[in-house]
């Protein structure tokens, strides 16, 4: 990523030598964020930690609230929220399926509330390592999400989240790898809290619990109304790509950083695209160094933005492409991986149709090597169409 | 379409109406029901004084103490008393016991008594006078209780006291050690006070009959149980032998009893040990033989403790079989190891004689503390007796016309000070139901709220104040009290940790968990809105003092009914 900091702001600046929880609660702390729920579960407990000491020791000035259950961390939050602060949580797999209820309240009650989850394996069996299918398995729930590489982009995330999600009225969830993001350190550049005010103003919503005007939320909605609430929020969520497309180049303008809703990697040239996403997309980016250098044409998408799907900026890299390989650190039982799918069903109505070949990889924690990674690519160069909706990589492939 | 999207655009972004939900009565949904009801605390229900603990502890806790006093006089006349030699069974029943640690709720209690010291009297309102009387015989606790809860009530009392000063046990029995006698002059006093006509040096049986009592209305009979049992040894009435309550009464009326420098104590319970410790403060090397084992002691274990820390010596499973006297004189015993058997009524192992194993204690005096009965020679067969005490029904009536019993003389009665004084506010009750002609009525049972009851999570740890104990080195030269008094900051601290077990607090919790509003702020409390309460329950649950009882709702099935009308 070309990082062109300003000059004067390096002063502003500072560096520090953090895991990806810490940068989490780094980020959270300097949005102001004045409301805070945590039910604490590995591997995201950390974040839920640090943000107690900053509260404990008033450097944030926010309430903590100890809850009893995800459930209850939501639930609370919706309540916070509608009061008009800005909130946060922090959760990872089965805390938040345990959440799943209350994600669809508070998206449908349009509350900008931020999450950062850790992608983590779903029991049975047990894991508690890396996989994406907890967050993928909330995608229709009405939440913003986003799925970050480095220590770094979780930190810029969390900030331009608040941005996007007050502006759109649509909870953000901030998605990274279960230990591989969580309990790795990364040098990560602490903006100055000036910074950051100036890009997050202070939230104040349209509507919100007022005293003097006493007010009933989200009572029965009778006769259309219920449908047409719902077509307000998809506008309002369709609408949320260009909004992300421009708080990140806002978030350029004072930070010197950029991510992209999507970023690729040697993509114009190449032939076969290869899409990954998370931490496993670093790996990927070697391979295709690796494999570029023996002549082969290919290049890396990773797709940042999931929720609402960015399907044309998509389109527009891929339409041209003779193949694509998606690697899913994820699963829908029956059709095989999320992205994959997504991304058919993107092309779907347009005139393009590019064979594209889905790969599972790395579920329960398991590593996604740059061997494997190769073989995906080989694969795909070779076969002329899929035979079946997903290969299972060291079994299929 | 075009009518859609102009709607739609005026609609907000989220749900949000400005007019209320009040049409929607969430009360009929409600299939259980909650309602507010105060409770009685695990302690109270164990104090034999009826002692409202939850409510006197909040009020210490508040800082209010002439409030917690007050309210601890509604039930006893006698809490510097109890505050001290009441064995407390309130705090081995305190809920917290079962999560930390017990409130130190004697201390409490004891403090606000001493506070009050110097205060003036304090007692609760006086009811209307009647124009009744009713003698109360014997100024024990018992007694003393009565007295003043007729008084109370309104009734004139004339109390008959067999000895010098009044007090009973009180003051002939317990040593100042453990109950100075300025608390229990105090507190006489204060109850005297209310009017009442005290005539001592007056003996039931000797100066007067129950004949001579036509003209009181009522008669309550509390004479305690002030005879010490003998061994049945020869040789009990020697130079140097004395009876435990004998000897406790001299020394409790100040005579520093002579007694040689080799004391010997038999039996095993309150007596035993009081008479020992007394006995080495005046000065002598003492022994206690029993005939059990420590765990069969009827003593109270803490003064066991402090009795041996004191020097004293306990000699086990021994039993005496001869007193050895020399020309009138006492000289020793000859004893008899025991070993324990089976269990006997009371529960305890029965000691058996081990043949052969007899030795001999060699000692300038003795003292037969091997328990106390009533002296009631003077009582005719219209009373029912059983173990030398007198058979009363549950709310103290003996049977014979307008005679109560209460204190040690009740057969089956606890043998304490608080169960003392409590039987005395039942005997007064009692009486005042007989002198209104009306039924004696046993207590309606009331709920009580016990450590399940309550939502702990509402509590966090913290330890029970030190409660100390002057040096023992310089203790067993006088008689002057053991246990220290504690400071108002640490009442206040140690209050502050009891939880008020089924007592409201206005913690304003059931209000603020209500999802639907129905629980309402009263002066008198709460009050649940049942238009509103759904039955969710979620005030029961997070009330952290059981405040909040549920009951299942009466089906209503009135529409049933005409439906099948209908038909
Ligand atoms: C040494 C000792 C230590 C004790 N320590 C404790 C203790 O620490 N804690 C505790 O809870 N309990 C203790 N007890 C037990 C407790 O003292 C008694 O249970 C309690 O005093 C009984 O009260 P009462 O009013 O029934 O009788 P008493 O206290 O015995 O009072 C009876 C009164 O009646 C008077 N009387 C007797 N006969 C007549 C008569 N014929 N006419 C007129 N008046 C008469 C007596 O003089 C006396 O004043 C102790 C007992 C003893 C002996
Ligand atoms: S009288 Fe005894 S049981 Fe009652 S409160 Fe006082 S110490 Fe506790
Ligand atoms: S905590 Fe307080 S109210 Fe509860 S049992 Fe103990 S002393 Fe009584
Ligand atoms: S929750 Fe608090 S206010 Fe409500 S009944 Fe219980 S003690 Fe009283």
């Amino acid at each position: 990523m070309a990082i062109s900091v300003k000059e004067k702001r390096i002063n502003d600046q500072q560096s520090l030598l953090l895991e990806g929880t810490y940068a989490v609660a780094y980020a959270v702390k300097l949005c102001r964020v004045k409301v805070i729920t945590v039910y604490p579960i590995t591997p995201s407990s950390a974040i839920a930690e640090r943000l107690a000491e900053m509260v404990g020791d008033e450097e944030l000035d926010a309430k903590y609230i100890k809850v009893e259950s995800e459930h209850s961390a939501m639930a609370s939050l919706i309540g916070a929220s509608h009061v008009g602060v800005r909130t946060f949580t922090a959760t990872s797999s089965h805390g938040l399926a345990y959440m799943h209820e209350t994600l669809h309240w508070a998206s449908g009650a349009r509350l900008p509330i931020v999450m950062s989850n850790t992608n983590r394996s779903l029991g049975s069996p047990w894991s508690i390592l890396a996989e994406q299918t907890d967050s993928l398995s909330q995608r229709d729930t009405g939440w913003i999400q986003f799925y970050c590489e480095s220590n770094q982009e979780i930190f810029d995330t969390i900030i331009q989240s608040y941005r996007i999600a007050e502006r759109v009225y649509i909870p953000a969830m901030i998605n990274m790898d279960a230990f591989f993001s969580t309990h790795v350190l990364e040098n990560i550049v602490i903006p100055s809290q000036e910074m950051v005010d100036s890009y997050l103003p202070e939230f104040k919503p349209k509507i919100k619990i007022d005293l003097n005007k006493p007010s009933a939320f989200g009572g029965v909605a009778p006769g259309d109304s219920y449908f047409e609430f719902k077509y307000k929020m998809e506008e309002d969520m369709l609408k949320a790509v260009d909004v992300a497309v421009k708080a990140d180049n806002e978030f350029e303008e004072i930070f010197g950083r950029k991510y992209g809703i999507i970023n690729c990697y040697l993509c114009e040239d190449a032939e076969t695209i290869l899409i990954m996403t998370g931490t496993a997309a670093g790996t990927g980016r070697v391979v295709i160094d690796n494999m570029r250098k023996k002549g082969k044409k290919v290049g890396l998408m990773k797709i940042r933005l999931f929720r609402p799907f960015p399907s044309r900026a998509i389109i527009d890299v891929l339409k041209n492409k003779i193949k694509i390989a998606v690697i899913d650190r994820n699963i829908s039982r029956g059709v095989g991986g999320i992205f994959a799918q997504e991304i058919r069903a993107a092309f779907h109505n347009t005139k393009y149709h590019p064979p594209i070949f889905g790969f599972v990889a790395g579920l329960g924690g398991k590593d996604i090597t740059p061997e494997q990674i190769e073989n995906v690519l080989n694969y795909t160069i070779e076969s002329d169409y899929p035979d079946r909706e997903a290969y299972w990589l060291d079994i299929d492939v | 379409m075009s009518n859609l999207i102009k709607e739609i655009k005026n609609l907000p972004y989220t749900a949000v109406s400005h007019s209320n939900m009040l049409w929607n009565k969430t009360g009929s949904w409600r299939h259980i029901k909650p309602y507010y009801e105060n409770k009685i605390a695990h302690c109270t229900s164990r104090c034999p004084c009826g002692n409202n603990i939850a409510e006197f502890i909040l009020s210490a806790s508040q800082g209010e103490f002439q409030k917690g006093y007050e309210i601890i006089k509604m039930t006893s006349p006698l809490p510097g008393v109890c505050g001290r030699v009441c064995y407390h069974p309130c705090e081995t029943y305190c809920n917290r016991g079962e999560f930390d640690e017990p409130i130190a709720i004697q201390m409490i209690e004891r403090f606000l008594a001493d506070y009050m010291s110097d205060k003036g009297r304090i007692i609760p309102e006086i009811a209307e006078r009647k124009n009744k009387r009713v003698a109360v015989i014997g100024s024990g606790p018992a007694g003393l209780s009565c007295t003043y809860h007729l008084a109370l009530k309104g009734y004139s009392v004339i109390l008959f006291e067999a000895y010098e000063k009044p007090g009973g046990m009180l003051r002939y029995g317990i040593p100042s050690y453990r109950l100075p006698k300025d608390v229990l002059d105090r507190e006489i006093k204060d109850i005297l006070d209310a009017g009442i006509e005290l005539k001592t040096n007056t003996r039931l049986g000797n100066d007067f009959s129950l004949d001579n009592l036509e003209e009181y209305d009522a008669v309550y009979l509390a004479i305690g149980s002030n005879k010490s049992r003998s061994l049945g040894l020869s040789g009990e009435s020697a130079d140097g032998v004395f009876s435990g309550l004998e000897f406790l009464e001299r020394v409790n009326s100040g005579e520093m009893v002579k007694l040689g420098k080799k004391v010997i104590v038999v039996g095993g319970g309150n007596t035993a040990i009081d008479t020992a410790r007394c006995a080495l403060r005046c000065g002598s090397e003492v022994t206690v033989v029993y005939r059990r084992s420590r765990n069969e002691m009827p003593a109270w274990q803490e003064d066991v403790d402090d009795a041996l820390e004191e020097g004293i010596k306990l000699v086990f499973l021994t039993s005496p079989t001869e007193i050895l006297f020399e020309g009138g004189i006492f000289k020793g015993i000859r004893c008899q190891k025991m070993e324990l058997g089976e269990p006997d009524q009371s529960g305890r192992r029965r000691p058996i004689p081990i043949k052969g194993s007899d030795f001999t204690i060699r000692g300038n005096n003795i003292i037969v503390s091997i328990g106390e009965e009533p002296e009631i020679s003077f009582l005719n067969e219209s009373f029912e007796v059983k173990d030398k005490k007198v058979v009363t029904d549950f709310g103290g009536f003996s049977g014979v016309r307008k005679v109560f019993v209460g204190g040690d003389l009740v057969y089956k009665s606890s043998a304490t000070v608080a169960s003392a004084i409590g039987s005395g506010k039942s005997g007064a009750e009692s009486i005042d139901f007989f002198l209104r002609n009306e039924e004696i009525k046993a207590k309606e049972e009331q709920k009580i709220t016990e450590f399940e009851d309550l939502n702990i999570d509402y509590f966090s740890p913290a330890g029970k104040i030190v409660l100390s104990k002057s040096d023992v080195n310089e203790r067993v030269k006088d008689f002057s009290e053991i246990v220290r008094g504690v400071s108002s900051e640490e009442v206040i601290y140690e209050s502050e940790r009891c939880f008020s077990c089924g007592l409201c607090t206005v913690c304003d919790n059931c209000l603020i968990f209500c999802p639907d509003m129905a629980v309402k702020r009263k002066d008198t409390g709460y009050e649940i809105d049942y238009d509103y309460c759904k039955g969710c329950g979620i005030c029961f649950e997070e009330c952290p003092r059981n405040v909040i009882s549920l009951e299942r709702e009466i089906k209503y099935n009135g529409n049933k009914r005409k439906r099948k009308k209908n038909k």
